[in-house]
């Protein structure tokens, strides 16, 4: 007898089992379907179009608020569309690559740094030749992080950032400094600032991913800003790191804003501590983005802050800024509503809807005729693009594996595991090893 | 007689069915999946995979960073596996009664175990960081004296090791002292009337007949330091200058920041490899001596 309930009990627990299984079907439903259930259910609700629900996948959480702004705008203009955002800013490329191989694809999604290898895998849409895009700047639109050789888009960029070394102008008003244009003239004012026991750049190197800006904003104006299709090069074996001398100054350069900055505690300090010593005038600059403008300014309001480019060379036309297009949108190919997600591309593309954008995100438009002036530095930034001081390429067209090996030779370099030419032939290596693992 | 085996067989194999098929579902499918992932170019999000033979595993055992992470893999299982046994037995030899006040030391040292290594991870950071910084402060010692706990490369594999036993000494200090009770207080008791001091009873009586517990507790200690992911992750991200990236991390990088899919397999079924390796040395190594103890 009690074998027999124990029977029955087990066919009952596998029962459940194979239900739960079966259960997983509507559980793993793409968002996108939800709105047709919904339409066949109450099809008199909506006499001229069917609701329509979109699903906005990014991982930019300072825009939560901004996105629910223009979302509630956007849905007041399209009543039987809407919009629902869903923020992963930890390990979203991971989440991302999870969904798709799931299907459950949202419809407008940001690929950040994977957007090439998404369009390569087949799941995104080509935006080229859509109206609304000619209302993007051509240099945004261009960048290699949107729009690939052949001409193809598959992705839409709404701002525009820098890479830049960030100085208080107060410290390099009280020892006579000038913002440096050449090689000499920054080791001038590097003298100047340790005769005077000055820590000349904050590091926070605790986060690892804070050296590759500062490496960043040598290399687009000193390799890309001399030849900008290097990358292309490269991968034909045409170019080599070893044998592009500016690679080199760039290593040599950024070992030097190590050695003058707080060296000791570099990989003690993260990010947040390095923006703090700038911000509480611990230091004179520091190297990153413009996104570390809001930690800073956190800090410290008040501050009289600078933004300048890094020189890397005797030349001072080349001292250029490294300005490029930051976020970006793309629609899947396998949408429902194709048709919907180009009107929200579209949305976003008008000027007072990019204004909104980028004055929340304190950054620059890729929107054509939008200037934004969030912060003085701002006006710094607008010197440089005036002058045509920027270079807008860097490190968006490299092949996606090699990103972890360049990051991981920057601290090796600087702490002396490898010379600079152990540095470049690894970086060789790891160049083709990455580009043919993308073929 | 015949059929009663056969039912009772088939009652056997009813009760094991649920155990066997979420098994197989979650666990072997996977590993055959993955197996077979290792041998071609899988990548991000291609579609499409070719098979490229031992190419991967080629290339994993020739590049100096995946046979560094496994250097360092294997040095910090070292040096957890020894801390957290010595801290672990130490614990429970010194709380292997049932005295009142001991047994709320027991669930004070366990404590740590019930916490996320996540969470244990970011305090040691906190730790190491700013309670270091402001205990230096505090008593004006110079800079040139203070230790970098996770910024120096020397150090820094080791303070994440400090980290690891805080949290797993507890956990095997209850499993020593489940081994310890086990032993029959009458040999204790004949011992130290022949005169024994309470060193000799540890050494000579109650290690020796711990040695299978021991080994257990190595063997899990070793298992899980292969495998350590959390604390490199969330404590340096494998930093200062890869000198703590695990080889566990490593594959995550390979797999989910270089999208190479493929190849990070083809590293797991290599660690998956030096894992049962180990184990089953140890497991072997453990039979033998028990049989030999028998005899």
């Amino acid at each position: 007898m009690k074998r027999s309930i124990a029977v029955l009990m087990t066919v009952l627990l596998l029962l459940s089992f194979a239900t739960a299984c079966s259960a997983q079907t509507p559980a793993v439903q793409t968002p996108t379907e939800a709105p047709v259930e919904q339409a066949t259910e109450a099809p008199a609700a909506s006499a001229e179009k069917e609701p329509v629900t979109l699903h906005l996948f990014h991982q930019k959480q300072e825009a939560q608020e901004t996105f629910a702004q223009i979302i509630e705008k956007f849905e007041t203009e399209y009543p039987y569309i809407t919009v629902e955002q869903e923020i992963v800013t930890n390990e979203p490329a991971a989440v991302l690559k999870a969904r798709l191989a799931t299907d459950e694809i949202p419809d407008i999604f940001q690929g950040a740094l994977d957007t090439m290898d998404i369009a390569k895998g087949g799941y995104l849409l080509d935006l080229s030749g859509e109206a609304f895009l000619s209302n993007i700047n051509d240099a945004a639109l261009s960048s290699s992080s949107f729009t690939d050789a052949d001409g193809h888009t598959w992705a839409m960029p709404i701002d525009g950032s820098c890479i830049c070394v960030f100085y208080n102008k107060d410290i390099f008003a009280q020892y006579g400094l000038a913002v440096p244009t050449t090689l000499s003239e920054f080791d001038n004012v590097l003298a100047t600032l340790k005769s005077n026991n000055v820590t000349a750049f904050a590091l926070g190197f605790k986060d690892a991913w804070t050296m590759k800006p500062a490496s960043l904003a040598l290399a687009s104006p000193a390799v890309y800003g001399k030849y900008p299709t290097w990358d292309a090069e490269k991968t034909a074996g045409a170019t080599s790191f070893a044998a592009t001398p500016e690679w080199t100054v760039v290593f040599e350069q950024l070992k030097k804003i190590y050695e003058n900055g707080n060296t000791k505690t570099a990989f003690d300090t993260d990010y947040n501590g390095a923006c703090a010593m700038l911000a509480q005038g611990e230091a004179a600059m520091m190297a990153n983005g413009l996104w570390a403008l809001e930690p800073i300014r956190s800090i410290n309001p008040d501050i009289n802050l600078g933004i300048m480019a890094l020189p890397v060379s005797e030349n001072p036309a080349d001292a250029k800024l490294h300005q490029f297009p930051d976020f970006g949108l793309s629609i899947s190919k396998t949408s429902k509503h194709i048709e919907e997600c180009k009107l929200f591309l579209e949305f976003l593309t008008r000027p007072e809807i990019a204004e909104l954008w980028s004055n929340s995100a304190k950054l620059f438009s890729a929107v054509k005729g939008v200037s934004v002036n969030f912060d003085p530095v701002a006006a710094d930034v607008n010197a440089y693009i005036d002058a045509g001081m920027v270079c807008t390429q860097a490190d968006r067209g490299w092949p996606t594996a090699f990103h972890a090996e360049y990051e991981a030779s920057l601290p090796a370099y600087l702490l002396g595991h490898a010379d600079i030419a152990a540095t470049m032939a690894a970086l060789d290596t790891a160049w083709d090893t990455a580009a043919n693992a993308a073929k | 007689m015949k059929s009663r085996t056969r039912e009772e067989t088939l009652t056997y194999l009813v009760f094991l069915v649920p155990a066997i098929a979420a098994f197989t579902l979650f666990f072997v499918i996977p590993f055959i999946q993955s197996v077979y992932l290792s041998f071609t170019d899988a990548y991000g999000y291609n579609q499409t995979q070719n098979w490229i033979g031992f190419a991967n595993y080629r290339e994993a055992l020739t590049n100096p960073n995946v046979l560094r992470s496994l250097r360092i893999t294997l040095q910090y299982t070292a040096f957890v596996a020894v801390l957290a046994n010595v801290v672990a037995l130490a614990l429970a030899l010194l709380l292997d009664d049932s005295a009142r006040c001991k047994k709320t030391l027991r669930a004070i040292f366990f404590l740590p175990n019930l916490m996320s290594m996540i969470i244990v991870a970011f305090v040691f950071v906190f730790l190491y960081g700013g309670v270091y910084r402001s205990f230096l402060t505090q008593w004006n010692i110079p800079e040139r004296l203070a230790v970098s706990w996770l910024g120096n490369e020397k150090i820094a594999l080791y303070s994440m090791g400090i980290a690891a036993t805080w949290q797993c000494a507890g956990y095997y200090m209850l499993i020593y002292i489940a081994g310890l009770q086990s032993i029959s207080p009458d040999l204790v008791e004949a011992a130290q009337i022949d005169g024994a001091s309470s060193l000799g009873v540890i050494l000579k009586i109650k290690l020796p007949l711990l040695s299978p517990v021991i080994v257990m507790n190595i063997i899990l200690l070793i298992t899980s330091g292969l495998k350590t992911f959390d604390f490199p992750m969330a404590m340096t991200s494998g930093g200062p200058a890869g000198a703590t990236t695990t080889i566990a991390l490593l594959i995550y990088n390979t797999g989910f920041r270089s999208n190479r899919t493929g190849y990070a397999t083809a590293q797991s079924v290599i660690l998956f490899l030096i894992v049962c390796a180990v184990t089953t040395a140890l497991y072997v190594l453990q039979s033998r001596k028990e049989k030999a103890d028998a005899q």
